[in-house]
């Protein structure tokens, strides 16, 4: 049985479970490897730069992690870029060039002989040959398995997974959607915005950008060099309403965000204020974020100016690029991180509870370690499942780096990329020596996810002309650690698999603990990538009592047999929580 | 060749370990660090000669056996200077630290040091190099300000409070540590004295608007949400600034187009129009035939009001790069304005050729076609344009505004309509919607029927409700209050106008003709001498709208039923001013009202006379209020009339 609870009644305990685990790090060890071409991933990103720098060029690199096939691990979707028409060529609505390369997809192969990924790009049917800047993973027809939005420079492409536990398939739905989106999108979010159980859609767009209307940008010292969006006109944000059946309806000016004209990099879709209907944070480029409060489905108020999440402690916008919303401080409270540029900070906005952020970079331990870098991908993960979250940084510069042009590198623009553990109480410092190799690349996507299902998140960084890295975890948890959750919202067909259930936050209940950790269930966040949306939680060898937050607010709890594995929650089916619990604000 | 690379071009090159002799001391021969020489074979030709003169004095005293330390010290610290402007991080610090090593009694190093380390986020480099400033300059606030700024950034707050009260005990009314107190209050939750230091910089440099973002967040964490939101809402995102003489002048050495650009681009930025101008002119200067700088220039100079330069600038930059979409589209706004319309229609033309999914040209070029007459050309072009972006509302204002124009009112109707559809999102195009819906109900003025013009008044209600600034609503909603004789009412929703847009000649006279036919005439004259000031200062006002106005005052000076609004003397000498200029029967018969409010009725008659015969010359036939005015003056009476237009 399980039933309504009245959110603000209860008194919830969740516990920060603390698991003794080494810091690989620290025992000289590297907390992530490459394993891509052991793997079977030869993927290469080609941006196809020619040498006239156009803005997009140096921006792509998209990733998404998702279960495909429903057959319980993920497989592994990476954009691809190709050569840019020049100026007065022979260019289609996205100036792409004559012969693109295509988008490629990874069929995970996960046995008991290990990790292994297979190219199915052909035998699947996506033929994605736009230049993908972007991708974004929903079940839009609630059949149960994730459906692939692609942000392109020009058309976005809706593609509806029509995969069997036999065959990956995928159908381009685009033509006739009206969701392909003709703008530079550079992130999106499924929610469902009006609560009608149907996934809808919010894609950030950047700037007007085009090759024919190229401009030539340069250096202080006056040596050609990449754009920054000022260059270029803002273009406005889409909210594109689901009417079911792979349709969907232009709903931005209904809602009143059609105004909103800034170069949007980064969304990510929570319930900020606790009202059961699910909100977006989009970052922006330069120029003020937005938090846009969802007015029970019938329009947004931007509130960020007030809630203080629109401008750094300094009162200064940032180049937002990458944004994660999760509760790093352990209060219970959905925080915001997001990277920035080069003598920038990437920053840390804690949530005060009543609507209110406090910028909090600079004691966070976040700040002065990135301020050389340019932070693109970013993801949130208790790597070594101490129940503390840390965060991962994908960099790569946007302006020329001087020592590399020096040297001769046709894409100057390499950085290192970084991996902060989390110390509780929303304070982190950095890991040194964290991965292996150690290489300095062009990072842009970043998609974080349980590759090997071994209870541990791994990471696949999308570089920009370059290759694809996954990087594996190296940890190893003991079966008793951690417990990890896929959550379901029940299909009409009882026997039939419903859709995930975007939105929700799960976390372990634990009476007598002393903190409280939740984790939200998404895909979205990061930059140019889709997450697999699944939390793993750390645990402690015994039953453990687990309780979802669903994206309505409406709570219910489940008992786990044991941990060590990861469990499907399907809605309804679990317990109301005790009466001694309350959600998170 | 734009922007590729050259590896064997590349140059490695650095400073031999140079012993200095001579003249300076054996025991002080210091060792140099090696500097870098940067690649700069992509530069632009004033940035290389600037860069490879400096380098050129330094190898030279290298290369001197005896070289004068002074000089050495200067050639390295002016390199190290233009390194820095330049973000060569690595030879900077090399540079200024051998300058440092060579003159460690000369702040200007360190100071530069602490520059490089600030810009490196090396903050703990930064303060000490910006104490050895302070031990040779203890008065330098600059380098006492950026040094408390770091010590707050690294959260020694305790120091930073030291430092910036030192500041104070300097300087009291500086602003940036005014802000910097308020900011280490604002740490320690001292929120009451955060406001107080807040509000004290802000008293002494209103324009750093970025002090109300802080104020906003003190106000907020007290729970004065409103006030809180007000302030943050004033956050222009302006920096405190302070007098960094060194830092401007570090800057002022930038010779390359780009830091023309910043500056202009910056200048536009706070409104200073000459300042860009002269940026811009810069940046013309240092890399001439630019199409890029010449769009600016342009753009400063139809901001600056002069269109025919900006025309000129326009022009220029697309012959240096036909296919710039930007100055054929700004072009096209310039010529549609002054009426070329096949001008601009050929470079709008042009804009979507170039940029075949520049919708918003595509509109512009519909809307010329529109007013070249052209109508189902541009009812055609809009449908593409609403098939591409159905969401495209200024599309379909312009489509409606087609259909209007080939008289198809219905289909104007429905495209506004479809505006109107997009609630609740859009108020500007909803906005405008309206005021054009009213427009079509309203199309027959004079002759409307009834409810047609309660129509036109319900959406231009709607209109202003939408954007209370709305001007050309405000206008049409005043003139339709007018005729139903709500003068008041009417005079206030021109004043809104005007406050909109001062320049605008007919509305003042719109104003004014609603404050007379209201009876409040004093009210009148004042609006007809603030309208006439407002339009001479505004410099281009056609002459035919001061007439009007001057034509109104001198009518209502000589002729006012209220005694205490009219002057004959004065009306007498606009009338006189008025026909020197411009011999017209209105202005005689205004000439002809002011010599009868003198009592110079003989005049007023043969005056009166002279206008009823050019009438008959005409062929006209002489209106009963000319008719009623001559027999007022041949019975020595004053015209007094309640209706004094022209």
């Amino acid at each position: 049985m399980f039933g309504k609870i009245p959110a603000p009644a209860l008194a919830l305990v969740l516990a920060a479970t603390a698991i003794a685990k080494p810091l690989a790090a620290e025992e000289g060890v590297p907390v992530f490897v490459d394993r891509a071409s052991r793997l079977g991933v030869d993927f290469v990103h080609d941006n196809g730069m020619t040498g006239e720098l156009y803005f997009a060029e140096h921006m792509g690199g998209a990733v998404a992690l998702l279960d495909i096939d429903n057959d319980g691990d993920l497989d592994l979707y990476l954009g691809q870029g190709h050569h840019l028409a020049r100026r007065g060529g022979a260019g289609n609505s996205s100036d792409a060039g004559s012969r693109p390369a295509r988008d490629r997809l990874y069929r995970n192969d996960l046995d008991a002989n290990g990790l292994r990924f297979t190219d199915v790009t052909r035998a699947s049917g996506l033929e994605a040959r736009g230049y993908a800047l972007g991708v974004t993973a929903g079940d839009i027809d609630n059949d149960g398995d994730p459906d692939l939005y692609i942000l392109n420079l020009g058309r976005n492409e809706l593609w509806r997974n029509d995969s069997t536990p036999e065959a990956i398939r995928f159908t381009d739905i685009t033509e006739g959607s009206n969701a392909a989106e003709p703008r530079w999108s550079a992130a999106a979010s499924f929610f469902d915005l009006d609560a009608d159980g149907l996934l809808d859609l919010f894609v950030g767009n950047y700037v007007e950008f085009r090759v024919s209307i190229h401009q030539q940008c340069a250096s202080a010292e006056g040596v050609l060099d990449y754009c920054g969006p000022m260059a270029y006109r803002s273009e406005p944000n889409r909210v594109l309403r689901n009417r079911g059946s792979g349709v969907f309806e232009d709903w931005t000016a209904r809602l009143g965000v059609g105004d909103l004209k800034r170069p949007t990099l980064g969304t990510v879709a929570a319930d900020f204020d606790g009202d059961g209907w699910t909100d977006v944070y989009v970052a922006n480029d330069l120029q003020p974020n937005a938090l846009l409060l969802n007015q029970a489905g019938e329009g947004f108020i931007d509130d960020a100016a007030l809630a203080g999440a629109a401008v750094d402690a300094s009162g200064q916008p940032q180049a937002s690029m990458g944004v994660l919303a999760e509760d790093f401080n352990g209060d219970g409270m959905v925080d915001l991180f997001m990277t920035h540029l080069h003598r920038e900070t990437n920053t840390l906005y804690l949530n005060q509870g009543d609507g209110l952020w406090d910028d909090n970079t600079r004691a966070s331990g976040l700040g002065r370690p990135s301020f050389a870098f340019t932070g693109f991908g970013t993801a949130a993960l208790d790597y070594d499942l101490d129940g503390e979250l840390d965060i991962y940084v994908a960099n790569g510069a946007v302006k020329r780096i001087e020592e590399q042009f020096r040297t001769g590198e046709p894409l100057p623009l390499r950085q290192r990329n970084q991996l902060f553990r989390g110390l509780g109480g929303g304070r982190f410092e950095e890991v040194p020596a964290f991965e292996t190799p150690a290489v300095s690349e062009v990072s842009r996507g970043l998609a974080a996810g349980d590759l090997d299902n071994d209870g541990d998140r791994d990471l696949v960084v999308a570089n920009n002309n370059g290759p694809a890295r996954v990087l594996i975890n190296q940890g190893q948890p003991e079966p008793h650690a951690w417990v990890g959750i896929d959550l379901r919202l029940p299909a009409e067909d009882r026997n039939a698999t419903g859709r995930r259930a975007l939105g929700s936050r799960v976390g372990l209940l634990e009476t007598g603990s002393a903190g409280r950790n939740w984790r939200r269930f998404h895909t979205d966040g990061s930059y140019a990538a889709a997450n697999d949306p699944r939390v793993v939680l750390p645990a402690r060898g015994k039953p453990t009592i687990v309780i979802v937050s669903w994206p309505d607010g409406e709570l219910e709890s489940f008992q786990l047999p044991q941990p060590g594995r990861y469990f499907t929650l399907v809605r309804g089916r679990g317990q109301v929580p005790p009466a001694s619990v309350s959600p998170a604000p | 060749m734009k922007g590729s690379v050259r590896p064997d071009l590349i140059v490695r090159w650095a400073l031999a370990t140079v012993f200095i002799v001579g003249t300076i001391p054996a025991h002080a021969q210091p060792t140099f660090e090696p500097v870098e020489k940067p690649r700069m074979d992509h530069y632009e030709e004033p940035v290389q000669a600037q860069l490879t003169a400096a380098q050129g004095v330094l190898d030279n005293l290298l290369e001197a056996p005896e070289p004068e330390p002074a000089e050495l010290t200067r050639a390295f610290g002016d390199l190290g200077q233009l390194y820095l402007l330049h973000d060569f991080m690595t030879p900077a610090a090399a540079a200024l630290r051998n300058a440092e090593a060579l003159d460690s009694n000369d702040p200007r190093w360190p100071y530069f040091l602490a520059i490089h380390d600030i810009f490196e986020g090396r903050l703990e480099d930064a303060i000490a190099a910006l104490d050895r400033v302070l031990l040779l300059t203890p008065s330098d606030l600059a380098a006492r300000i950026r040094r408390a700024d770091a010590l707050l950034d690294l959260n020694r707050i305790d120091e930073a409070e030291a430092a910036y009260r030192r500041i104070l005990g300097l300087d009291p009314n500086h602003s940036a540590a005014h802000f910097g107190l308020g900011r280490v209050a604002f740490e320690r939750d001292d929120l009451e004295v955060a406001i107080e230091r807040f509000r004290t910089a802000l008293g002494g440099q209103p324009e750093g608007s970025v002090v109300h973002h802080h104020v906003g967040l003190a106000l907020r964490r007290i729970g004065h949400r409103e006030e809180a939101a007000d302030e943050l809402s004033r956050n222009e995102h302006v920096r405190v600034a302070f007098p960094d003489p060194l830092f401007t002048s570090l800057q002022r050495l930038n010779v390359s187009r780009e830091a023309y650009f910043k500056r202009g681009t910056q200048a536009m930025r706070r409104g200073d129009l000459q300042e860009a101008l002269l940026a811009f002119q810069g940046a013309d200067e240092a890399l001439p035939n630019d199409s890029i700088t010449l769009f600016n220039l342009g753009m400063v100079l139809i901001e600056l009001g002069d269109k025919a330069r900006a025309e000129e600038r326009m022009r220029s930059a697309i012959e240096f790069d036909q296919d710039y979409r930007e100055p054929h589209f700004n072009l096209a706004l310039i010529l549609a304005e002054r009426n070329d319309l096949r001008g601009a229609e050929h470079h709008f033309r042009r804009a979507t050729e170039i940029d075949p999914e520049d919708l918003e040209a595509r509109v512009r070029l519909a809307e010329v076609l529109s007013r070249l007459d052209r109508l189902n050309e541009a009812i055609e072009l809009l449908g593409e344009v609403l098939a591409i972006d159905p969401a495209l509302q200024m599309a379909r204002l312009a489509l409606g505004a087609a259909h209007q124009a080939a008289g198809d009112r219905d289909a104007a109707r429905t495209a506004l309509l479809k505006v109107l559809e997009a609630a609740p999102g859009a108020p500007r195009e909803r906005a405008e919607a309206h005021y054009r819906l009213a427009v079509l109900a309203d199309s027959g003025l004079p002759g409307s029927p009834r409810t047609a013009t309660n129509e036109a008044a319900t959406h231009l209600q709607q209109a202003i409700d939408l954007d209370h600034d709305f001007a050309e609503a405000h206008a049409l909603l005043g003139r339709e209050l007018a005729r139903r004789e709500q003068y008041g009412e009417a005079a206030s929703h021109f004043g809104r106008a005007l406050a909109r847009d001062p320049a605008n000649a007919r509305w003042h006279g719109d104003r004014a003709m609603a404050l007379i036919l209201g009876q409040r005439y004093q009210a009148a004259r004042g609006a007809l001498v603030s309208g006439r000031n407002a339009l001479a200062s505004a410099g281009d006002t056609p002459t035919e709208a001061l007439d009007h106005l001057d034509t109104l005052l001198a009518r209502l000076l000589a002729a006012s039923p209220a005694p205490g609004t009219r002057n004959g003397v004065e009306a007498l000498t606009i009338a006189q001013r008025l026909m020197a200029e411009r011999p017209t029967i209105q202005h005689a018969e205004t000439l002809a009202m002011a010599l009868a409010e003198i009592g110079d009725f003989e005049r007023a008659v043969s005056m009166q006379r002279q206008v009823l015969a050019e009438v008959s010359r005409r062929g006209d036939e002489p209106t009963t209020g000319q008719e009623q005015r001559l027999r007022a003056y041949l019975n020595n009476e004053p015209a007094r009339e309640p209706w004094f237009s022209p």
